[in-house]
Parts: structure tokens; sequence; C-alpha cells
């Protein structure tokens, strides 16, 4: 890994990300991802103490990809995390896909996805399924589906998982783990017929 | 009609109740109540429950490799980490130091955690310490110490290797095809090892392969390996850690895995070398990845030349059996690339393949569309029920699988590694009763008694010297026979059945046989064998059953031909059942006219009835051997070409120019035997160290000689009989204990000896006689000298020149004790004695000996009589021969 790009150069990467280039997507994604889930996470803590979204640099930037992405402002607080954890999903499956088509073996970063899900390789091409398997869970539970997001994704914790679900925590829990079971089973689907 | 949301919210509710209880009886039990008959629902509860598991499982792992105090410096055993440098499937590996001062040592340690399940994972990695203990090869991480800590963690120390993955390391040095190529064929070499040594890795990836800077490979990461057909079907669906990009389609569909695996992932590694890309399309499309796997893969042709393209798309089958039987097999075919020798990949033998594994399987296949029907039953209880079948099935298919597949090609090849064959016997054993215990389903019945009988045939194979277990192998056919009487008793006249029922006594009739004793129950079981296929063929058409049921009466024939078991000699029986093997080969030739089997089968009969003709008519073994020459001829073309079908030819001719010998035909037998010469001379010398060639020269050249000896023709004699001596000589050198060589070495000694003599080399001729003689009585003298070895002696003792060196009275006591281990109606027995005693000067009792012997000749009218004809003639009439 080279050194990090500098805050100037990662709004340009963003900017030509933004416009569908998908290299600079891939020289961005292992410091977005980081900074993003952090960002993410301190907006909740900040919020909690300050109740106010400060956004400077990196995070100003990032907040605007995260605004670009979509057409309506954030009607509440729920809504926008719950973007920002699809955002984190929509930004590992792009960058497990770049990695996959690019040639092996150039020394691209390794990304780590939250414990619970240790055993995938978020920048592999397991996450191509994961992310298949995850819309075919929103159909039948979209509950399920986010809390996923916002547990292994974003890396919110259990309580505040709960709180922008607006469900108890066992029940959170319970959905999680019938979830990553849900996962779990399909990731090596049995050979049909 | 439910919603698929509230269908869902019933899927949790069971899976919160099953997830409290291990799985089994219990937990199966409990979807059921539970579901309320509603089958669909069980078996994704079960499932999932059981996806919950290996998820926890892994979670563990993974947390416990994050938690601060395993980060590093902590002591285990004599190593203390340094620093983590990596995490794999069950542990994490860290980079530690010898700590005990005794010598500076670095190395890669590697530790896993109690889980959930924790003596599933302490049994894994014991077993991989057992694996890693049993390889020994220096392109495999060798193993330095492992223990359990204070803190009772286990952990492995291995060799720490300094290196690159192998992909970076051909893009580093800008390797060019050529030198890839070599590289490979370098990678392949540890992986064939741990075959050989009944490992399989399952795991190969270029960064499980690193490069040392000097260019040599090491395997890194046995933890997902097994010892071959190991693999319990709780334990490989539980660690789905495999790198999907280098994974076969039988690791995607989770079906049992054999060495064939290995041998995918390297065909992609080497695509990906040769080529850059992935095999199989897009590797960023989670589409082009499913695509690859069940079975209908689409390899994108490389833009290789063609030999390589073949070697891959040979390599890289989506079925395992269309792939390079081994690893070894698939780089010498790189090799041969390298070379710019043809390769191997091209379809020859496909079809043959195709045919056996359709055969193998066809019940297991069958089997598993039943399966398929009962899921899309209705009631919970056929589900239950579909479950245990397709668990068993899933059992079972990976018992055949690896058996035939891997096990037997293992064993043959494998001298050595004796207890991971036992090891692997155990579990094949424990599955199987396992199953037998779990299941009333015919066909499965029907599987498992077959299973027991493969297992049963290689427990008592006496070709493969670690195995010959023969009381294993008859426990084995014990309870294969156990199942197949029950079933039959229910289904009397199923033609499947009756042809198991034989197969599994025919099984142990050969390994009673075998092992030498118990005669009077091998004969028993060929009797049980014939029976039931006396049953079975009256209801089957089936060519290949046919063609077993023939085997069986060979058995028989063997059982009583006098070169078989001499205490049980009996001519008319064995004449009686090689002729209703012909009948049977017959048979199964109307329904299936070109079957190689049948026409094999009719040529190898036809040839032991002349074995069996030839003493005392010769002009019958002729005409028998003539007939079997004659079905050889029938073999199609593209078979026929076969190495073993030629070298069955030859031997034919061979026995054809001894019969012809036999009737004084001189010329013929000579023309015949130049043939066979040339042809196996031509074998020797393509490969001199093919022993098997270098036999068959030597008896071909000693039937030369004793041609020309026959007829005095001793210039002629010497090449020959010198070739007998020198093969002789080096095979014996090659196996000094080989008893066989021993007498070969020494009656052409005597040979060579008659043939100096008459050549005027007395001095070379008499040492020649005198060592060969010597040796020819400290042989018959053997307290475990076969009868075969007096009639050698006896022979050569009376004929050994110069005169001085034969020993008469000697050769007169071997015919005799010859003549008593076999039958008194044995004419080459009677004839031996009788020329040894007219040698002896003891012509009387000579004249009476050979009168007897021409009485148990066929009288002949012909007007070339028989060589021994001739001979015992003159003894009787008390003329020299």
């Amino acid at each position: 890994m080279g050194s990090a790009p500098s805050p100037g150069e990662i709004t340009m990467l963003l900017d030509l990300w933004a416009r569908g280039d998908a290299h600079a997507f891939q020289a961005l994604t292992p410091y977005v991802y980081q900074d993003l889930r952090g960002l993410a996470r301190g907006f909740l803590r900040r919020e909690r103490s300050e109740h106010t979204l400060q956004a400077t640099g990196l995070v100003n930037e990032l907040y605007l990809v995260l605004l670009k992405g979509t057409a309506d402002p954030f009607h509440d607080r729920a809504h926008f995390f719950s973007f920002a954890a699809r955002a984190m999903r929509r930004i590992l499956v792009d960058y497990a896909r770049a990695r996959g088509s690019e040639k092996r073996g150039t020394g691209t970063p390794h990304l780590e996805l939250s414990p619970e899900m240790a055993w995938i390789d978020p920048s592999g091409l397991e996450m191509l399924d994961v992310d298949r398997l995850l819309d075919e869970l929103e159909t039948l539970s979209p509950r399920k589906a986010q809390a996923v997001e916002l547990r292994i994704f974003l890396g919110c914790t259990a309580e505040e998982a709960a709180e922008l679900l607006g469900v108890s925590k066992p029940t959170l829990d319970r959905d999680l783990r019938f979830s990553l079971a849900w996962l779990a089973e399909r990731l090596l689907p049995p050979l049909e017929s | 009609m439910r919603t698929a949301a509230e269908t869902l919210a019933r899927l949790q509710h069971i899976f919160e109740a099953l997830i409290e209880l291990p799985p089994g009886p219990e937990q199966e039990a409990t979807a059921l109540r539970l579901s309320g008959g509603d089958c669909e629902i069980v078996g994704q509860a079960l499932a999932l429950a059981a996806a919950h598991l290996r998820r926890e499982l892994l979670n563990r792992t993974a947390q416990q490799q994050l938690s601060p105090e395993q980060e590093s410096g902590r002591l285990y055993g004599r190593y203390r980490t340094i620093r983590r440098i990596g995490s794999g499937g069950m542990g994490t590996v860290f980079l530690a130091h010898r700590a005990d001062g005794e010598y500076s040592q670095t190395g890669a340690l590697k530790i896993i955690h109690p889980t959930l399940a924790p003596e599933l994972f302490y049994r894994r990695f014991l077993e991989e310490r057992q694996i890693l203990a049993t390889l020994n090869h220096p392109g495999i991480t060798k193993i330095l110490d492992g223990g359990v800590s204070e803190s009772g963690t286990p952990y492995l120390v291995m060799e720490y290797v300094e290196g690159q993955p192998l992909d970076l390391y051909c893009a580093h040095h800008r390797l060019d095809l050529r030198a890839r190529l070599e590289l490979f064929c370098k990678v392949a070499e540890p992986v064939a090892y741990a075959h050989r040594s009944l490992v399989m890795h399952r795991d190969l990836k270029p960064s499980n392969i690193l490069v040392t800077p000097e260019g040599n490979p090491v395997l890194l990461d046995f933890g997902t390996a097994r010892f071959l057909g190991t693999a319990a079907p709780e334990e490989y669906t539980a660690f789905p850690l495999l790198t999907l990009r280098y994974s076969s389609p039988e690791q995607r569909s989770r079906a049992p895995l054999t060495t064939a695996t290995d041998v995918f992932s390297l065909g992609v590694i080497l695509y990906e070398l040769v080529t850059g890309h992935w095999p199989f399309g897009d590797a960023s499309s989670a589409e082009g990845l499913m695509k690859s796997f069940g079975g209908k893969t689409t390899m994108t042709p490389p833009a290789v030349p063609g030999d390589l393209a073949a070697i891959l798309t040979k390599a890289l089958a989506p079925v395992p059996e269309d792939r390079y039987r081994g690893v070894d097999a698939f780089s010498a075919d790189v090799r041969n690339y390298l070379r710019g020798s043809p390769v191997n990949a091209k379809p020859a033998g496909l079809v043959y393949r195709a045919r056996k594994f359709v055969g193998r399987n066809m019940a297991a296949l069958v089997l598993g569309g039943v399966v398929v029907a009962a899921l899309l039953g209705t009631t919970g209880f056929a589900l239950y029920q579909a479950r245990l079948a397709r668990d068993s099935y899933t059992a079972l298919r990976s018992i055949t699988t690896s058996l035939l597949f891997d096990l037997k090609n293992a064993i043959n090849d494998v001298p050595g590694s004796t207890a991971a064959q036992k090891i692997l016997i155990d579990r094949v054993l424990k599955n199987l009763e396992n199953l037998t215990r779990a299941s009333t389903d015919l066909d499965l019945q029907l599987q498992l008694a077959e299973a027991y009988r493969q297992l049963g045939e290689l427990q008592g194979d006496p070709y493969s010297q670690n195995l010959g277990d023969g009381p294993g192998a008859l426990e084995s056919l014990a309870k294969g026979r156990k199942i197949s009487e029950a079933a039959l008793r229910r289904m009397p006249s199923d033609a499947a059945l009756l042809h198991l029922a034989g197969m599994v006594e025919i099984t142990a009739a050969e390994t009673y046989l075998t092992s030498g004793d118990g005669l009077s129950n091998a004969v028993a079981c060929a009797k049980r064998a014939t029976d039931y296929y006396q049953r079975m063929i009256p209801v089957t058409k089936n060519p290949a059953w046919l063609s077993d049921a023939a085997s069986a009466w060979g058995v028989f024939g063997d059982i009583y031909s006098p070169s078989g078991v001499i205490s049980l000699a009996d001519p008319a029986k064995a004449i009686q059942a090689y002729r209703r093997s012909i009948d049977l080969q017959t048979a199964a030739l109307a329904v299936s006219p070109a079957s190689v089997r049948a026409l094999r089968g009719i040529a190898v009969m036809r040839m032991k009835l002349g074995d069996l003709a030839r003493p005392r008519d010769p002009q019958l073994a002729l005409e028998e051997f003539r007939a079997a020459s004659l079905a050889l001829t029938r073999v199609p073309p593209a078979e026929g070409l076969s190495p073993t079908i030629r070298r069955l030819h030859f031997f034919l001719l061979r026995k054809t120019a001894n019969a012809l010998r036999d009737m004084q035909d001189w010329a013929e037998s000579e023309n015949a035997l130049a043939q066979v010469r040339e042809y196996s001379d031509r074998q020797l010398s393509a490969d001199s160290n093919d022993q098997r060639a270098a036999e068959d020269v030597a008896v071909a050249a000693s039937d030369q000689a004793y041609l020309f000896l026959a007829q005095r023709k001793y210039r002629d004699m010497l090449q020959p009989a010198a070739t007998v001596l020198r093969i002789s000589e080096q095979l014996n050198r090659r196996q000094p204990n080989d008893l066989k060589w021993q007498l070969n070495l020494a009656y052409s000694r005597v040979q060579l000896a008659i043939a100096q003599y008459h050549l005027g080399q007395t001095a070379i001729a008499t040492t020649l006689a005198r060592s060969g003689v010597n040796e020819l009585i400290r042989l018959a003298e053997l307290s475990n000298a076969s009868p075969h070895y007096l009639e050698v002696a006896s022979e050569w003792l009376v004929l050994a020149e110069p005169r001085e060196h034969s020993d008469p009275q000697r050769a007169i006591l071997y015919a005799r004790k010859f003549l008593s281990a076999t039958r008194s109606d044995n004419v080459a027995a009677q004839s031996l004695l009788a020329y040894a005693l007219q040698a002896a000067g003891q012509s009387e009792e000579a004249k009476s000996v050979a009168k007897t012997a021409l009485s148990l000749l066929k009288p002949t009218n012909e007007p070339r009589e028989s060589l021994m004809h001739r001979d015992l003639i003159s003894v009787a009439l008390g003329h020299a021969r």
C-alpha cells in the first residue's frame, strides 16, 4: 500500500468516482471505508452528546457523496443512518467487484468486516454473493436485512441499531442471529437437481 | 396461504428453538413437532440451525484472533510469539522465536481456540499435526513443535518460510511461459507427494504457495487438508472457508472430495499463470462464479497452443472422473508439453471411463433421484426420512467415491504409510456401520453391501503389500453377505441382488485362496457364488453381470486346475468350469458383440483349457490356443491396440509355439517364438527398467533355447540361453530375495552350459554347469520349495552337461517328490521320473514308468507324434532319448 492520499486527492478521487471511474474508487475505498465507518459512528456519538452534525474536511466530502447518492434529503436521522449503512454496503460491493476484475496480486489492501462476519472476505468475491442474498432477504424482511447493514457494514452497536430500527435489543439480536444464519446457509448453496 | 413474512416469522420461531439443541435426532424431532407437519419449514429450519452452528464456530475463532492477550509475546512451549502474521480458517498464525536459548530458530506458530464444539476443533487440529507429521517433503512446511500451552491452548509450530506468493513471484520475476510451466511442475511435486501419503490439500491457491528466493515452491496451510476419505458429513459442511476462485465444482456443491479436487485447483492456478485470467469468465461477477459450479462449467478457451489448452481442459473438467487421474499425471503432461512430446490430454479412453463411472454409480444416481422426489413429498415424516436418506446418501457417496477413485490408486501406488491406510479403513468401516444401522432402504442396502465388498476386496488385495489384511477383508465381506442375504430373502429373484451376492462370495473365495489357507472355505464360497449366478442367469441379459458370472466359473476352474491348488487338482472339473465360463461370456457377447471383457475372458479360458490339455494332447492344446487368439482378433481395433490386449496376444502366441514344439513342428514353433521375441525385445528396449518386459523376454528366450535344445541345434541355442542368463542375473540383483529369479538363474546356467559344452567350450560349460546344478539342488531342498522347483530341478539335473555334473539320483528323488505332490495321473510328472530313472541307469523301472505315462497320453493317429510321446517310447523301449 502506498502512502495515504491527501484530502485534496481524496476529493478528486471522489469526483472521479462519482463520474463512474472505477479505478478512482478502487484507490479510494481502503481509506474511505474505515473513515466512513468512523465518521458515521462518530455522528451517532456526537449527535448523542451535542445534537449537531459537524462535517469538516474529508468528512464533508463524504457527506456530499452520501448526499449525491439520493434524490431526497434525509427526512430523519434513522433514514440518514440506514442510507449510510446501505452506502457502506454499496462501497464494499463495488470494491470487491473492482478488485475481482483487476489483475491479481498487485497488493490491494485488505479490509476487515465486523467480527460477526469475519468469515467472509469482504474484499473477495463472496461479497457479491452477500449483496445478492441481502437483496433477497430484504424482500422477505426489510428489517432483518437492515440489521445486517447497520451492525455489520456500518459497525453500529446492538443498542444503536435497535434504537435506529425502533425495536428492543433482544429483538435486534435475534434478527441478526437469524439473518447471519440465513446468509451462512446460502453462501455455499447445495447442488440443485 | 401465508405471506412470505409470516413464513419467515414461523421459520425464525422454530430456528430459535433449534439452536438451543445440539444437532441430531432431538433437534430433528423438535423441528417436526414445531412445524406442525410443514415439511418445507422443517428442512429450512434444520439447515439454518446447522449454518448457525458453523457460523458461530467461525466467529469465535475470528473474535479470539482479535483479542489482545493472544496478540503476541506469549509463551507456547519453547516458542515465544513475536507478532501476528495472519489468520486462517481455524486459527491465528504468529511469527515465533525459540525461547529456550538452545539454538536460534524462527517458526510460524499456529493456535486454535476451544470454541462451541471444542472436540471438533481439537480433533481437526490434531489431525493437522498428524498430517504434517506424516509428510516429509522439502516443498511442504515442516512441523517443528507442537503441544498444549499452560493455558490449555493447543498450538503447532511450523517452519517459517520466506517467500512470495506464486502469482506475485511470477509477475515480479517476469517469468516467461516456459519458466512458469517449469515452476508449476515444481508446485505439483509436493501436492503429488501429499496425495501419495493419502492427504489432499483442498485449499490450493497462489497465496498458499510461497516461492522462496531460490525459486522453490513451498506449500502452506494444511488447515483444511484431510486424510482421503475421512470427511464425515457434518464436518465438511462446517468450514466453508474455501476460496471460491480456486474451488472445484464438487467443493461448491459439498459433494465428496477426492484428489481430483486438488487437480482442479491446480488447473485454475495454471490457467491463471499462463493466461492471466480466471478460466470461467468474469471472476468479478457472481453469475460468473455461480456458472462455474454444478457442472455447467464453460471454460473460456485459453489463447495458448492446442496441447496446452487440452491439458487445461482436462485438468478443469467439471466431473472429477474426467480429470487427470492424479497430480503426477497432470504435471507429467505439462512436462510432455515442455519437451514437445505428445500429451495425454486427449479424449482417448474417455468413453470407457465414463461407462465405468456410470456403471459404478448407477444405483447411487437413481437413489439421488428418489431422494429428490421424496423431498417434494407433503408430509413432515417423508421429509424426515428423506433427510436421513440424503445424509446417508451423501456419506455413502463419500465412501464409494473415495474408495474407488482414490483409495485404490493411492494404496496400489504407495508403499508405506500403513498407519494412514489403517485410519482410512477404520473410518470407512465406521461410516458403513452407521449407515447400516440407519437405513432399511433396499437400494441403500444394495449400495452398502457393494461398499463392504469393495472394502473387502481392497483389504484382501494380495497385490498391495500393506493391506494384505485377510481376516479384516473376510469380516467386511461377511457384513456384505449378511446384508445381501437379508435383502434376498425379501426379493429372492432380483437380478441385481443375486449378482451382488455372487460378487461378495467370489471376492471371499479369492481372499481365501490368496491367503493360502481356508481352502475348503474358498471352495464353499465359489460354490455359493455359482449358485447365485445360476439363479441370476435366467433373469438377466446384462452383459457385465454375465461376464461376472463367467469370471466366477473361471475361479472355480482355477481351484480345480492342476496348476492351481495341487491337492484339489481335478482336471475334469476344471475343464467343465472353464467351458461354462466360455458359454457365459458367449451369452454376454450375444448382447454386447464388441465386449472386450467377454472376448478377453473367452481367450483366457481357452488358453487355460489349452494348458490343461497340453501334456496329454498337444494337438488339442494347439486348437484351444488358436481359438483363444481368434477371440482376441475380434476385439475392436481401438481396444485391440491396448497394451494389455497386445501382451495377451503374444502370450498366446508363445503358448502356441510351445504346443507346436510338443508336436515337433519345429519350423512353425521357431517362427512363432521369433515373433514373440521381437515384440518383447521391443518392449524392453522402450523402457529398460520395465521389469515385466524383461520377464517376458526371458521367458520367450528360454522357450527358444529349449526348442533348439530339443533339435540339438546348439549354436542357435547360444543366443537365447545367454539372454535368459543375463536377464536372470539382472533381476536377481534387483530382487535378491525373490526365489523365482534364483531358480531361473540356476537353470539358465545349466541351459547355457549345455550349449557351450557342445560347441567345445568345456571350461566355461563346466563352471556354469557346476554352479547351476548346485543352486538347483539348494533351491529344491528348501523347506518351502513349491513343487514347481522340484520339477525344474529334476529336469535340468538330468539334462545337465558335461555329464559328470548331472545328478540323476537326485533327479529321481525330486521327480518322486514332485509326483507325490501332484496327482498320479500327471503325465508330465510321470515322464520326468521315467527320464531320471533312465539317466540313472535304472532302465527296468524307467521302462515301467514310461509305459504308465504312455497309457495316460491320448492315443495318437497323427503322422507326427508328440515330443513327449516320442521320448517316452524311446525310454519304454530302452533306447536313449
